[in-house]
C-alpha cells in the first residue's frame, strides 16, 4: 500500500502544507502570513487534499514541523497534528526545522555540521549533525557566543552561516531563514514518511529550545 | 438535547475534556496544572500553553475511554474558543479542528463564560431567565441568562476579579498559590472582626464591584501588623478572615441588588472557582428570595462538561462553526453592555 | 532627566493625574509603572486609558491584565497597550505577545517593567509607593522626550 503523508508547518511567518504519496509530492501550498495561521491551516489542508483527490481517511500519517520557531505557530501546528492523529487513528510525526533544513539543503549530509535557525533578538538556534543524524540537544545564543559549538565542525548551514563560519568553516548561508517554505514542508513530509519505518513515533511536541523560567515570586515578610 | 457531545476546555490552567449524552455526564476529565504554576504566584501563560498542547489529546482519549465510546459514536465536538489565555485557547481550538476534520463531525466554538453560565441548566434544568454570578480568577460579572446565546450583563468588577484578589492577597501574605484555598484555610483560625476592611462600591447604586482597593487595604493591614519585620501567624489568619468576609459580604449585597434588577429570574446561580469558597457560598445562599443554585465543585471550576453542555444547546439551535473558527482571547458575552467605569467617576454609569 | 514627585492622597487625586497625563502621551511612548502589589499601578493605567478614550465617546472596560499579560485598547487611531509582566516566563515571550512590535508604535503602559531585558528608549518611569493613606508618585524621563511635557503636566495639575 502506498504511504500517504500530509505534512504542515507554521514555524515562522508562513502557513504551509505538502502531501506525499509514495515518493512523490502530489500537492503543496505555502502562504506567507505573520498571523492568522490558526484560521488558515485547516482550510489549506482541505484544499491540498482536495486538489490531489485524497481524503483524510486515505492518510497513513501526519507530519508536522515542531520548530524551533514562533511559539504560537508551533502550538497551532502541533495541536492540529495531534487532533488529526487521534481522530484518524494514524501516527503524527514531529520533524524539527533543523532536520528539514539539513535534509533539504545540506551539500554534504554526512559531514559533521551545524544547522542554524533564526531565534528572536538576533540570536540563533543551533543543532549539531554527524553521520546524517542530529547529535545532542539543540542550543541557542548570540552568534558571537557560538565559537565552542563550532570548534570541530566541517560546515555550517542556515541562518547567518557566513558570520558563524567566520571564514574558517565552510558556510552555506540560506536566504531568509532556510529553504523556500514549500521545500521545507516537503522535506518534513519525506522525513515523516521515512520515520514511520522506525516504529510508532512519540507524539509530536514543540521544540522550544528555550525553557520557560518565570521570574520567582517576590519576597514577602517572614511569618512567625 | 440528547446529543452525545465531546467538550474541550483549555482557556486557563486546566486541560479538560468531557463526554455528555443529554444531561448525563459520561466522563469529565480534568488535568490540572496547579503544581506547574505554584512557585510563580499564579498562572504563567507560557507554561500553561506548553502544557495544554501536550495534554489535550490525552485528555480527549481518556474522556472517550471513560465514557466507553469511540469518536464514531459522538455527534459533535464543542471547544472553548475564548475568552482566556490565547495560547491555551489556540491549542484547544486547533486540537478540536483536527478531530473534527478527521471525523467529519460538526465543530462548535463555545464561549467559556457561556459554559459556566449555562451549567445550572445542565445540573438542575433551570428555566430561562435566571441570574448568574460568574466569579472566578479572571472574571466577575452578574448576568441575566435568557438563552444559550442571550446574556445581559447587569454589572461586574471594574478592576480585579475576586479570584485575582485572593491570589494577590495570598502573594502579599506569603501563602501558597492558588490563593483561594490557601486564604480560606488560613482564615479558619482568624477573627474576621479583627480588621474592618472596606466593602467596595456599596455606596454606589447598581451591582458593579471593585476588589483592587481591598487588596491595598490588605497590604496596609499587613504592614501595620508587622512585629520586628515579621507577620505574626495570628495576624495573618485575622487578615485572611477579614478579607474573605469583606469579599463575601460585598458579593452577597451586590447579588441582592442584581436580583432586584431582574425580578423575572427563576433562580440565582453561581459558578466559577471562587464559588468553591465556603464562606462566600454561605453568604450567597442567604440572598434569596429565589432558589440558590451552586453546581457541584467539579462543575463550578473549569471543566469540559460545561463546554459540552453549551455545545449541546448551541447544536440544538443549529450552530456550526467552520474550519476557520478563530480563537478569541477577548469575547464579551454581552457585547452591548456599557463599559464599567473606574471608581473615580461615581454615578457616570447609570 | 526631568522628574516630578507628587503625593496622591486618594483615588480621585490619581484620577486627576491620569486625566492630565493622558493627553500628553504620544504613539510610541512607553510608560513604565513600578511599585509593589497594591501600589496602584493598574488603577493609574486604567484611568490613563479611559481618559484617552473619553473624548472619542468610546470608553472601554480596562480589566486587570494580570492573567492575560497584555490587553490592547484604541483611542482616536492610537493603539494603547496595558501589560502586566509579572508572570512573563522569558523576555523573548514579548515577541509572542506582540509587545515587541507594539513598543515604539503604540502607547505602552507596562507594569512590572523589571521583567523586560531591554528597557525601551526614552521611557517615562513612574514609581508608586504607598505612604500613609495614599501614595507617593515619582515621574521621571529623559529631558529630550519629557522635560517640556512634564512641565506642562505640572501646570495642568496647578503647579
Amino acid at each position: 500500500m502506498t504511504t500517504t503523508v500530509l505534512a504542515f508547518d507554521c514555524s515562522a511567518a508562513h502557513c504551509a502544507a505538502a502531501l506525499l504519496s509514495g515518493h512523490r509530492i502530489v500537492g503543496a501550498r505555502a502562504e506567507t502570513m505573520a498571523r492568522g495561521q490558526a484560521e488558515r491551516l485547516m482550510p489549506m489542508l482541505a484544499e491540498v487534499l482536495e486538489d490531489a483527490g485524497v481524503g483524510y481517511r486515505d492518510l497513513s500519517a501526519i507530519g508536522v514541523g515542531i520548530g524551533p520557531g514562533n511559539f504560537t505557530g508551533l502550538r497551532i501546528a502541533v495541536a492540529a497534528a495531534r487532533g488529526l492523529s487521534l481522530g484518524l487513528g494514524v501516527p503524527a510525526v514531529g520533524i524539527t526545522r533543523f532536520e528539514a533544513i539539513h535534509a533539504a539543503c545540506s551539500p554534504d549530509p554526512f559531514a559533521t555540521q551545524i544547522v542554524s535557525v533564526a531565534a528572536p533578538r538576533d540570536h540563533v538556534y543551533l543543532q549539531r549533525f554527524a553521520g546524517g543524524l542530529p547529535v545532542g540537544a539543540p542550543d541557542h545564543g548570540a552568534p558571537g557566543d557560538c565559537a565552542a559549538a563550532l570548534a570541530d565542525v566541517a560546515l555550517v548551514l542556515g541562518h547567518r552561516a557566513a558570520g558563524l563560519g567566520q571564514g574558517r568553516i565552510q558556510a552555506y548561508p540560506l536566504e531568509e531563514d532556510g529553504p523556500p517554505t514549500g521545500i521545507l514542508v516537503a522535506a518534513i513530509a519525506r522525513l515523516a514518511s521515512r520515520r514511520l519505518a522506525d516504529g510508532a513515533p512519540p507524539r509530536p511536541a514543540p521544540l522550544y529550545v528555550r525553557a520557560a523560567d518565570a521570574a520567582p515570586a517576590r519576597p514577602v515578610p517572614p511569618v512567625r | 438535547m440528547n446529543a452525545t457531545v465531546l467538550g474541550i476546555e483549555s482557556s486557563c490552567d486546566d486541560t479538560a475534556a468531557a463526554v455528555l449524552r443529554g444531561r448525563c455526564i459520561l466522563s469529565n476529565v480534568v488535568s490540572s496544572q496547579t503544581n506547574l504554576h505554584a512557585a510563580f504566584g499564579g498562572v504563567v501563560p507560557e507554561l500553561a500553553a506548553r502544557a495544554h498542547v501536550e495534554r489535550l489529546d490525552l485528555c480527549v482519549e481518556e474522556a472517550l475511554r471513560r465514557a466507553r465510546l469511540t469518536l464514531m459514536e459522538i455527534d459533535a465536538i464543542a471547544v472553548t474558543a475564548g475568552p482566556g489565555l490565547i495560547g491555551g485557547v489556540m491549542a484547544g481550538v486547533m486540537c478540536a479542528k483536527g478531530l473534527a476534520a478527521a471525523t467529519g463531525l460538526p465543530l462548535i466554538g463555545v464561549n467559556h463564560l457561556a459554559g459556566h453560565a449555562l451549567t445550572p441548566r445542565l445540573t438542575d434544568d433551570v428555566p430561562y431567565p435566571y441570574l448568574m454570578l460568574l466569579v472566578s480568577g479572571g472574571h466577575c460579572q452578574f448576568l441575566r441568562v435568557d438563552g444559550p446565546n442571550g446574556f445581559a450583563r447587569l454589572g461586574g468588577t471594574i478592576d480585579d476579579a475576586p479570584g485575582e484578589a485572593f491570589d494577590k492577597v495570598a502573594r502579599l501574605l506569603g501563602l501558597d498559590q492558588p490563593g483561594g484555598p490557601a486564604v480560606e484555610r488560613t482564615a479558619r483560625d482568624g477573627d474576621a472582626g479583627a480588621f474592618a476592611f472596606p466593602r467596595p462600591l456599596l455606596d454606589r447604586a447598581g451591582c458593579d464591584l471593585s476588589f483592587s482597593g481591598l487588596k491595598t487595604a490588605v497590604l496596609r493591614a499587613r504592614d501595620l501588623s508587622l512585629v520586628d519585620g515579621a507577620l505574626p501567624r495570628s495576624a495573618r489568619a485575622d487578615i485572611c478572615a477579614a478579607f474573605q468576609e469583606a469579599v463575601a459580604a460585598t458579593l452577597a449585597e451586590k447579588s441582592r441588588r442584581a436580583l432586584a434588577l431582574c425580578p423575572e429570574a427563576t433562580a440565582f446561580a453561581v459558578a466559577g472557582g471562587v464559588a468553591a469558597n465556603a464562606a462566600i457560598r454561605t453568604a450567597l445562599e442567604a440572598v434569596g428570595p429565589v432558589p440558590f443554585l451552586a453546581p457541584p465543585l467539579a462543575l463550578c471550576t473549569d471543566n469540559g462538561a460545561m463546554i459540552a453542555w453549551a455545545g449541546s444547546e448551541l447544536l440544538a439551535m443549529g450552530q456550526r462553526d467552520g474550519m476557520d473558527l478563530a480563537p478569541r482571547p477577548r469575547w464579551p458575552l454581552d457585547p452591548d453592555a456599557a463599559p464599567m467605569l473606574g471608581s473615580g467617576r461615581k454615578g457616570a454609569k447609570a | 532627566m526631568a522628574s516630578m514627585t507628587l503625593y496622591l492622597p486618594d483615588p480621585d487625586a490619581t484620577d486627576r493625574l491620569a486625566t492630565a497625563l493622558a493627553p500628553l502621551l504620544r504613539a510610541g511612548d512607553a510608560v513604565l509603572l513600578s511599585g509593589d502589589l497594591g501600589a496602584g499601578k493598574s488603577h493609574l493605567a486604567r484611568r490613563i486609558i479611559q481618559s484617552r478614550q473619553a473624548p472619542h465617546g468610546r470608553v472601554e472596560d480596562v480589566p486587570s491584565p494580570t492573567y492575560t499579560l497584555v490587553q490592547t485598547y484604541e483611542a482616536d487611531g492610537v493603539e494603547m497597550i496595558h501589560a502586566d509582566l509579572y508572570r512573563l516566563a522569558d523576555p523573548s515571550e514579548l515577541a509572542e505577545l506582540g509587545l515587541d512590535d507594539a513598543l515604539g508604535q503604540a502607547i505602552a503602559l507596562i507594569e512590572w517593567p523589571d521583567r523586560l531585558d531591554i528597557s525601551p528608549a526614552l521611557a517615562l518611569d513612574v514609581t508608586l509607593t504607598p505612604e500613609g493613606e495614599g501614595r507617593r508618585i515619582t515621574i521621571a524621563g529623559p529631558d529630550a522626550a519629557w522635560a517640556e511635557r512634564l512641565s506642562r503636566l505640572k501646570g495642568a495639575l496647578g503647579g
